[in-house]
C-alpha cells in the first residue's frame, strides 16, 4: 500500500515538471527510465493522466463550473442543516437562499438581510458589511463569501471574492460587491490592481469597475455605490428596474419591475434604516404604480392601466 | 470481518437514523443497503479498515452517502440553471450533461479537499488552461509553489476518482 502510494505520488511530480515547462533531455531520459522500471509507474502514470485529462472536457469557464458549485454548495449546506425540509427540493433551497441566510452562519461574519454591520474590532481591517454579506477571515486573508462589503486594510490583505481576488495593501480603503450576476470594485482612496473573472484590471481612485457576466466597465464611482455606507440610498436619474433591483437587496423576497414600468426613473436619497418605507414612499410619489404579489416573498411593480 | 452480523445488528438502528436525516422511508432503506453495499466493496477491494466502534463507522459512512446525493442533485440542480441562463442552441445533449455534472460534482469534491490557494491554482491551470508561469505571476507566488499546489491538487483529483 505504502509503496503504490509512494509510487503515485512520483507520477504525480513526473506530470506536474511535465506542465510547468518541457523537458529537457537529460529530464526526458530520467522519465522514460522511471516510467519503464516497473508496470506499476505505468500504471500510476496511465491513473495520474487520466485523473487531469478528464477536466479538459469540461465545457465550462471557470467562472460558470465555480457559481455552479458554489451555489450548489450552498444550497446543500442549508439542506444539510434543516433537516425538517428535507423533502423541498433543492432547487427551492437555491432559489430562496436569500430567504434563509443559507451559509451565513458557515462565515465568521455575516449580515443579515436589511442589516448594516460595523466589524471594528478586527485586528487585520475595519470592516462594513451591507445587508445579506458575509465574511471569512483569518491573519493574511479576507474572503467575501458574498454580498458587499467595506474595507479598510490595517494589514496587507489577500483579498477574494467567488469571481475577484487582489492584493491590498495596510491602507487601502475599497468597496467590493461579488454576486452571482456582478462584480463591483470601487477603489476609495488609492489605485488597485485586481483580477476579476480572471482578467486584470487596474481601477484608479474614485472609480468603480463593474463586471458581470457579459460586458466589463471601469466608471467614476456612482454615488448609490458608496452611499450605503453612510446608511443611504442615494441615487439620480436611476431607471426604477435598477433602483428597485438595489433595493430588493436590502429587503426579502423577490420584486420585479414589469416593463411598461421599468423606464421610470428615480432620484433621491433614503434612509435604509427602514427599507420597506422607501418602497411605500415609491409608491406614494408615483400614484401611477402599483404594488401586486405576496409581501416577503415575491412581488411586482405595475403601471396602472 | 463478519459484515453478516453487522449487517443484522446495526441495520434496523441504522434505517432509523437515517430516516431522522432524510424523513423518507423509501430513501432511509435505500441508503442503508447502500451503506452496507459500500463496506461489501470495502472488502472486495481489501481497503476495509479495521471498525472498532461499528455505529460511528456506519454513521459516517451513512451521512457521507447522503452528502454525496445532496451535493449530486444540488449540483445538478444549479447547473440546468447555468444553463438556461446560455442560448438555448448552445445546450448539450442530455448526456453530455450527464458528464458535465459528473466533472462538476467530482470538481467540488476536489477543491473540499484543498486549502484555497491550492484550488485557485489548480482552477486556474485545469479549468482556465492557464501556464504554471502566468499563474504564479497572477498570484504573486513562486513556479515552485504552483508545482507544490499542483502536486496536492493531482493527488486530491486521484483520491476522488478513486474513492
Amino acid at each position: 500500500m505504502q509503496q503504490t502510494h509512494d509510487v503515485l505520488e512520483q507520477a504525480i511530480e513526473w506530470y506536474v515538471k511535465h506542465e510547468t515547462a518541457p523537458l529537457s533531455l537529460a529530464q526526458k531520459q530520467d522519465f522514460e527510465q522511471w516510467l519503464n522500471e516497473h508496470d506499476c509507474h505505468q500504471q500510476a502514470w496511465q491513473q495520474v493522466t487520466h485523473s487531469q485529462q478528464i477536466f479538459t472536457n469540461l465545457p465550462l469557464s471557470s467562472a460558470q463550473s465555480l457559481s455552479t458549485i458554489t451555489k450548489a454548495n450552498q444550497s446543500r449546506r442549508h439542506v444539510l442543516k434543516s433537516i425538517a425540509a428535507l423533502s423541498i427540493s433543492s432547487w427551492l433551497t437555491w432559489r430562496y437562499q436569500k430567504e434563509l441566510g443559507i451559509s451565513a452562519h458557515l462565515a465568521d461574519h455575516h449580515a443579515q438581510i436589511g442589516e448594516q454591520l460595523q466589524l471594528t474590532h478586527l485586528a487585520q481591517a475595519k470592516v462594513a458589511l451591507n445587508t445579506h454579506s458575509a465574511i471569512n477571515l483569518d491573519a493574511k486573508t479576507l474572503w467575501l463569501k458574498y454580498g458587499e462589503a467595506h474595507i479598510v486594510c490595517q494589514v496587507p490583505l489577500a483579498i477574494s471574492s467567488p469571481h475577484c481576488h487582489f492584493n491590498a495593501e495596510s491602507g487601502g480603503e475599497f468597496i467590493l460587491f461579488d454576486d452571482n450576476k456582478q462584480v463591483r470594485f470601487s477603489a476609495l482612496n488609492q489605485r488597485f490592481d485586481i483580477v476579476a473573472h480572471g482578467q486584470n484590471y487596474t481601477v484608479d481612485k474614485d472609480h468603480t469597475l463593474i463586471a458581470d457576466r457579459n460586458s466589463t466597465r471601469i466608471v467614476e464611482t456612482p454615488r448609490h455605490m458608496t452611499s450605503w455606507t453612510k446608511g443611504m440610498l442615494s441615487v439620480s436619474q436611476m431607471p426604477l428596474k435598477q433602483f428597485i433591483a438595489e433595493l430588493s437587496r436590502y429587503l426579502h423576497g423577490s420584486i420585479r419591475v414589469a416593463p411598461a414600468a421599468a423606464q421610470l426613473h428615480i432620484s433621491g436619497t433614503f434612509s435604509l434604516t427602514d427599507p420597506k418605507q422607501i418602497l411605500s414612499q415609491i409608491l406614494h410619489t408615483f400614484p401611477e404604480l402599483t404594488l401586486n404579489g405576496v409581501p416577503n416573498a415575491w412581488q411586482v411593480i405595475n403601471k396602472k392601466t | 470481518m463478519q459484515i453478516a452480523s453487522l449487517y443484522q445488528e446495526h441495520h434496523l438502528w441504522l434505517k432509523q437514523f437515517l430516516y431522522s436525516k432524510l424523513n423518507c422511508q423509501a430513501q432511509a432503506a435505500d441508503f442503508a443497503q447502500d451503506t452496507f453495499l459500500r463496506i461489501l466493496n470495502k472488502q472486495k477491494r481489501n481497503t476495509l479498515e479495521q471498525i472498532h466502534t461499528p455505529k460511528a463507522y456506519l454513521t459516517t459512512l451513512a451521512t457521507g452517502l447522503v452528502n454525496n446525493h445532496w451535493r449530486r442533485l444540488s449540483i445538478e440542480q444549479a447547473y440546468l440553471e447555468t444553463l438556461a441562463a446560455q442560448p438555448q442552441c448552445l445546450a448539450p445533449s442530455p448526456e453530455t450533461q450527464q458528464q458535465i455534472v459528473d466533472l462538476l460534482e467530482q470538481l467540488a469534491q476536489v477543491l473540499e479537499k484543498l486549502p484555497q490557494r491550492e484550488q485557485q491554482v489548480f482552477i486556474m491551470a485545469r479549468i482556465d488552461g492557464m501556464a504554471y508561469k502566468d499563474i504564479a505571476e497572477q498570484l504573486h507566488i513562486t513556479v515552485n509553489m504552483v508545482q507544490k499546489a499542483m502536486c496536492k491538487a493531482v493527488l486530491a483529483c486521484i483520491e476522488v476518482q478513486t474513492q
